[in-house]
């Protein structure tokens, strides 16, 4: 059964690793541009004293961004190789074999239909774990000049390439892709399936669970303060705004500002009595990264027990 | 002959009609929220000051914050014709080819070439029809941006006037000729988004900066930066010294301005670089020659597109058993 | 009888009321009870849509049954896989395979994936078709590939080796060479064949069972000898079917103005001098099951529709 799973996919394995080199190459080669390049900045000396919402190291962040900013364009489509792969891997592994009819074949040979998906699954699960493995190094170390600039660590770009979820997004394209395989049977609904699934899974999770995994921290603000409290630039601002007489939060003003009055006079207009920021410090991270690890895993066990089910009891 | 397509294809033309449908409304939703704040927090007036107010940036800032989400969310938007490719274009001839029912295609009373001119004009003549109509409704959701410049820049480049079309005929006619080529689906849709990436990141990221010799200018911090207007694409921003010769950027914020939360390219800052010979130098696209951009932009795209029709045309006249 | 002291194995195939329902669909197979005893060839006869390819998916466990039992070899092969699977040998419609692997790759896939494998059984079949090792199973014949699917199958060592229309898509001469190759393979005994086919005159030669499956119902099931001896043809003078119907099952009547002429299944003897007695062939029987109505023999409504259609026909 493992030769077979080789001999069937060999060829989707080969051009894996393939695209697995050219990606190591391309993060290898600017990855070391910026690393040098953050050098030179480093001693500048302004890193030190960067905090969230300031405009310190204005320049720095200007001469990144002109310089990386296309490749960090680029990277944010580094969160879509694992749908790719749950997509194009995955989604097939079942549902071509019954379009193609080779499921009456391989079906009726003296191994279970269980155990021929479980063999299939944990083979190429298997081989997702080492593929994003691999790749997990190299794009923390790519990310970390940006990162310390920027502070985004919870932005898409880093976090969805980080860890334990780099790791487990890749585990969930391909359960998805397996399960939309196993149940529409046709290859190419299948591939369609898989993306409404993983976006319709993801999206949610990060747009709107990720920044309350745990309760963001709030700190208020007098209207008089000129500059909000400083944050650590690794924090994540999850909201910020206005707070009125009646405790209420909102992040707009409701009427706007009048072209002459000053700024604490239209605070006062629009019935504000303090501001406040929303945050997750940065020391949460890891936290979340699990948090979030977690729950993918948790659907893509559903996934997998879907897959399973319908393989020995629907099909055919 | 028209009917047979539309029906073979009428799956994908359901589920392309509707996802085209959700973007609509998602887009004159956010487009209307976007614009009647644009309004209401005075942008517009606040832009064109010289000297921003306080209360100027905090309704930038509240403007910014309130539909950075959207914004980013556009850029996903630059997938669209890669999936188009994908679910419409891979399996055109693919799946014909794969399951063998080209052979019965083929041996109707249509030439095979025929066939073949009806499907690409139908797909890519509602394929294009599409795009148009999303650009519209796109570049109408851009303009309160347009008024900040270059600041947004790729997108506002990537989604407007004929370059989105010439995006989608390409990332089609590249799966379709993928299809052909390979003759298998799964495979031809890892062929488009592969040649779709290796075409669209060279031809933004290093091609479009250069369709025409950038202007450089270089001077004193303050000058300098006075003199190229908001509205221009500044491509790099950097310093050299008196014989032209590049200075890192972190060596001068070292030494000029150390450890300093801004710099005003008026004061201090700008005696100290004066001081160690150091010029800013600037090198942008003067925004008069986007319109001259986009045209060559669209041409490589669609000189593509042609080529890879051709390419179809002729594998499926010679090479097809 | 005898056949309860006999061992459950004596059966390779056995079904009782088998039904399989496909969602609202309607019925792919009803109440089909079958016994086909060890060492037979049997044949697996009806018309497209009667339910052949249902019954034989539920035998090999593909599919599992809305009513009724299947065994094969005594065991259950849906909810035991584990001791079914090694004991059959199937060759879906269509033969399918691996298309980019070569015919050396098929066979490293059953060595793999079945612990009684013959490789030189295999080995020796295709090298003496001439069937050659090295090359992708898509770029072969249709004639060629069905050898290599049914070498496959013969390869594992099974007890009973079923067939879904093998011979459909193959040219008279491969077609002559494929039962060729079975006859051999049963000649060696310890088979069981039931292959399904809607032509009934290659089947004749090899087969020394038959099952007639119509409109998802079991039609006939039996020896073909057996068969052969109790079917006649009764030809006589134009007359009133309903006395014959009485004893013997009528299957296929037909009358012209002066001449009646009944294919009956002779529960008995004949004693009715006015009747003529011939021998039927085998396609003229199966022709006439298949033309029948689709009502059961088992219940009275169903033996006077027939009857009723036996009076009926006037040609």
């Amino acid at each position: 059964m493992t030769w077979l799973t080789w001999r069937q996919h060999r060829i989707e394995g080969l051009i894996l690793v393939v695209v697995l080199a050219v990606i190591g190459v391309f993060l290898l080669v600017t990855g070391l541009e910026m690393a040098n390049s953050f050098q030179q900045f480093r001693l500048s000396n302004c890193l030190g004293q960067i905090s969230k919402g300031s405009s310190s190291c204005y320049e720095l962040g200007m001469a990144w961004n002109s310089q990386y900013g296309g490749f960090l364009r680029g990277a944010a489509l580094l969160p879509a190789l694992p749908l790719l792969l749950g997509a194009l891997v995955g989604a097939p592994l079942v549902a071509q074999e019954v379009e193609q009819r080779t499921h009456l074949l391989i079906w009726t040979q003296s191994i279970t239909r269980l155990r021929w998906l479980t063999v299939m699954l944990a083979l190429v699960l298997g081989a997702g774990l080492l593929a994003s493995g691999a790749l997990l190094a190299l794009l923390s170390w790519w990310n970390s000049p940006s990162v310390q600039i920027y502070g985004d660590s919870f932005g898409p770009r880093v976090y969805d390439t980080s860890g334990p979820v780099w790791v487990a997004t890749t585990l969930l394209a391909l359960a998805v892709g397996i399960f939309a395989g196993a149940l529409t049977r046709r290859t190419v609904a299948a591939i369609f399936l898989t993306m409404v699934l993983f976006v319709a899974i993801r999206a949610p999770v990060e747009l709107l669970w990720r920044p309350n995994f745990e309760t963001p921290v709030t700190v208020t603000y007098s209207i008089d303060q000129q500059n909000p409290p400083a944050l650590s630039n690794q924090d994540w601002i999850v909201s910020q705004g206005y707070i009125d007489a009646q405790g209420n939060r909102s992040t707009n003003l409701r009427e706007g500002c009048a072209k002459d009055e000053t700024l604490r006079q239209c605070l006062q207009t629009n019935g504000v009595q303090a501001n406040y920021i929303a945050y997750q410090p940065g020391d949460r991270f890891w936290t979340f990264q699990w948090i979030e690890a977690g729950i993918y895993l948790g659907f893509s066990a559903l996934a997998l027990g879907a897959s399973v089910w319908l393989v020995r009891r629907r099909l055919s | 002959m028209i009917w047979v397509s539309s029906r073979q294809h009428r799956a994908e033309t359901l589920v392309v009609t509707l996802v085209l449908a959700i973007l609509a409304a998602l887009l004159l939703k956010t487009g209307l929220d976007m614009a009647s704040a644009y309004q209401q927090l005075g942008i517009g007036a606040c832009l064109a000051e010289t000297r921003r107010s306080q209360t100027c940036n905090t309704a930038l800032y509240a403007f910014q914050g309130g539909f950075s989400f959207a914004i980013s969310a556009i850029v996903w938007l630059n997938v669209l014709p890669a999936l188009l490719g994908l679910f419409v274009g891979a399996p055109l001839l693919a799946r014909e080819l794969e399951q063998g029912t080209f052979r019965l295609a083929w041996t109707q009373s249509v030439p095979r070439l025929r066939w073949l001119e009806v499907k690409l004009a139908l797909v890519l003549g509602v394929a294009l029809l599409a795009s148009a109509g999303l650009t519209a409704l796109l570049t109408r959701w851009f303009s309160p941006l347009r008024q900040f410049g270059a600041l947004y820049f790729p997108l506002t480049f990537d989604f407007e006037g004929t370059v989105p079309l010439a995006y989608a005929a390409y990332a089609l006619t590249l799966a379709i000729s993928a299809g052909a080529l390979l003759r298998r689906v799964v495979p031809a849709m890892a062929v488009t988004i592969a040649g779709f990436v290796a075409a669209r990141a060279p031809v933004e990221l290093w091609l479009r900066p250069r369709y025409l010799p950038p202007i450089t200018l270089t001077g004193d911090p303050g000058k300098v930066d006075a003199m190229v207007p908001k509205t221009d694409w500044a491509l790099d921003n950097g310093w050299v010294d008196q014989m032209g010769h590049q200075v890192h950027t972190g060596a001068v914020l070292a030494t000029c301005a150390p450890g300093q939360n801004s710099i005003d390219f008026q004061g201090a800052f700008a005696q100290c670089t004066h001081a160690h010979g150091w010029l800013m130098s600037i090198t942008y696209q003067p925004a008069d020659r986007f319109g001259l951009f986009r045209n060559i932009e669209t041409a490589i795209f669609v000189a593509l597109s042609v080529a890879l029709v051709a390419l179809t045309i002729w594998i499926v006249r010679r090479r097809i058993a | 009888m005898n056949d309860q002291a006999l061992n459950e194995t004596a059966f390779a195939l056995e079904t009782t009321n088998l039904s399989k329902r496909y969602g609202r669909k309607g019925w792919a197979l009803q109440d089909a009870t079958l016994r086909l005893p060890n060492g037979r060839v049997a044949a697996l006869v009806g018309p497209n849509g009667a339910g052949k390819t249902t019954l034989l998916h539920l035998a090999v466990g593909l599919l599992n049954p809305t009513g009724g039992s299947v065994r094969v070899c005594g065991f259950d092969p849906d909810q035991q896989p584990k001791e079914t699977l090694p004991r059959i040998g199937f060759v879906a419609q269509d033969h399918p395979l691996y298309k980019s692997f070569s015919v050396a790759d098929m066979l490293t896939f059953g060595r793999k994936l079945n612990p009684r494998w013959d490789d030189d059984l295999a080995l020796r079949r295709l090298q003496r078709l001439g069937i050659p090792l090295k090359r992708a199973v898509g770029k072969l014949s249709g004639g060629q590939q069905a050898q290599v699917a049914l070498a496959l199958a013969l390869a594992k060592r099974p007890e009973l080796l079923l067939l879904d229309e093998p011979i459909a898509s193959l040219d008279p001469l491969a077609r002559r060479e494929f039962l060729r190759t079975l006859m051999e393979a049963t000649a060696e005994g310890g088979l069981t064949v039931l292959l399904s086919s809607h032509i009934i005159a290659d089947l004749e030669r090899v087969c020394d069972y038959l099952i007639i499956l119509s409109a998802s119902r079991v039609q006939l099931a039996g020896e073909i000898d057996e068969i052969l001896r109790r079917h006649k043809l009764l030809v006589g003078p134009r007359a009133d079917p309903t006395a014959v119907a009485s004893v013997h099952n009528i299957i296929e009547a037909s009358h012209t103005p002066r001449q009646t002429t009944l294919l009956v299944r002779l529960n008995g003897v004949i004693f009715d001098p006015s009747w003529e007695v011939r021998d039927v062939s085998l396609e003229d029987i199966v022709l006439a099951y298949l033309g029948r109505p689709s009502v059961s023999e088992d219940t009275d409504a169903g033996r006077s529709a027939l009857v009723a259609s036996a009076k009926g026909s006037a040609s």
